[in-house]
């Protein structure tokens, strides 16, 4: 299929961005996913300590970032297949904008939003 | 032979579709990564949650508990299970490796039976 990826909007940022994040999820939650299997049934004082690192934080942030603009590419492509009315795509998009960016601002404030 | 002039009904015989393997992949893809994001709030609010305080934290741990909430974990450690898989795959498609029919149909196999494998032990871990 012959298809211009010359040009501006050719999709190799949403591609990139996409990939990019998908690999970041891989390797960052094979890590958080490590960190966990040293305390499978912490209690509250263990659970808490988790968190303590700064390092553990912004790893566990990163991901959810990562998350958060993952969702994002691959939500967009499902509304762009099956929401066909645009006026209606485009809000559910912001919608999804919005939910994503809420959920990595909230991240923010419970890691570090003065527990400690 | 006429065409009924009125439209006919469509019906999606969803008991006797027939796809190839990886179409299967695919679509589980996709519902996989739609189920994920709907697991995200209610995940951060369970981490919220449990990261107050140590009653908070022990009423997070009960309400996991519940068989309801138990049945949406091994839901949703399946989505992620299947979602990374497959998702590998595609890496792997994207760099031009195993995009021969044959063995695109066997990768997609390996996904859905390690995915499959993923979900038994979760099972068995929350409900035996």
């Amino acid at each position: 299929m012959k298809r211009a990826v010359t040009g501006s909007h050719s999709g190799t940022g949403w591609w990139l961005m996409q990939r990019f994040s998908a690999v970041v999820l891989l390797f960052a939650g094979l890590l958080l996913w490590f960190v966990w299997l040293t305390e499978p049934a912490p209690d509250y004082a263990t659970w808490r300590a988790l968190f303590r690192p700064q390092a553990m934080r912004l790893v566990l942030w990163l991901w959810v970032a990562s998350l958060c603009l993952h969702a994002w590419v691959g939500l967009r492509d499902v509304l762009m297949d099956y929401v066909k009315p645009i006026a209606l795509r485009l809000v559910l998009d912001l919608l999804v904008t919005l939910m994503l960016l809420a959920a990595t601002l909230w991240t923010a404030a419970i890691l570090w939003g003065g527990h400690g | 032979m006429d065409k009924p002039s009125r439209a006919r009904p469509v019906s999606l015989p969803l008991l006797r579709l027939s796809l190839p393997l990886p179409a299967w992949v695919s679509l589980l893809h996709r519902l996989s990564g739609v189920l994920l994001v709907c697991f995200l709030p209610p995940a951060l609010l369970a981490l919220e949650k449990s990261l107050r305080g140590p009653e908070a934290f022990a009423e997070v741990v009960r309400q996991f508990d519940q068989p309801a909430a138990r049945l949406a974990l091994l839901v949703a450690v399946w989505a992620l299970a299947h979602h990374a898989l497959a998702g590998i795959r595609h890496l792997f498609l994207d760099l031009h490796l195993g995009v021969s029919l044959a063995a695109a149909r066997r990768s997609a196999l390996a996904v859905l039976l390690f995915g499959a494998a993923v979900a038994a032990v979760t099972a068995w871990r929350l409900f035996a």
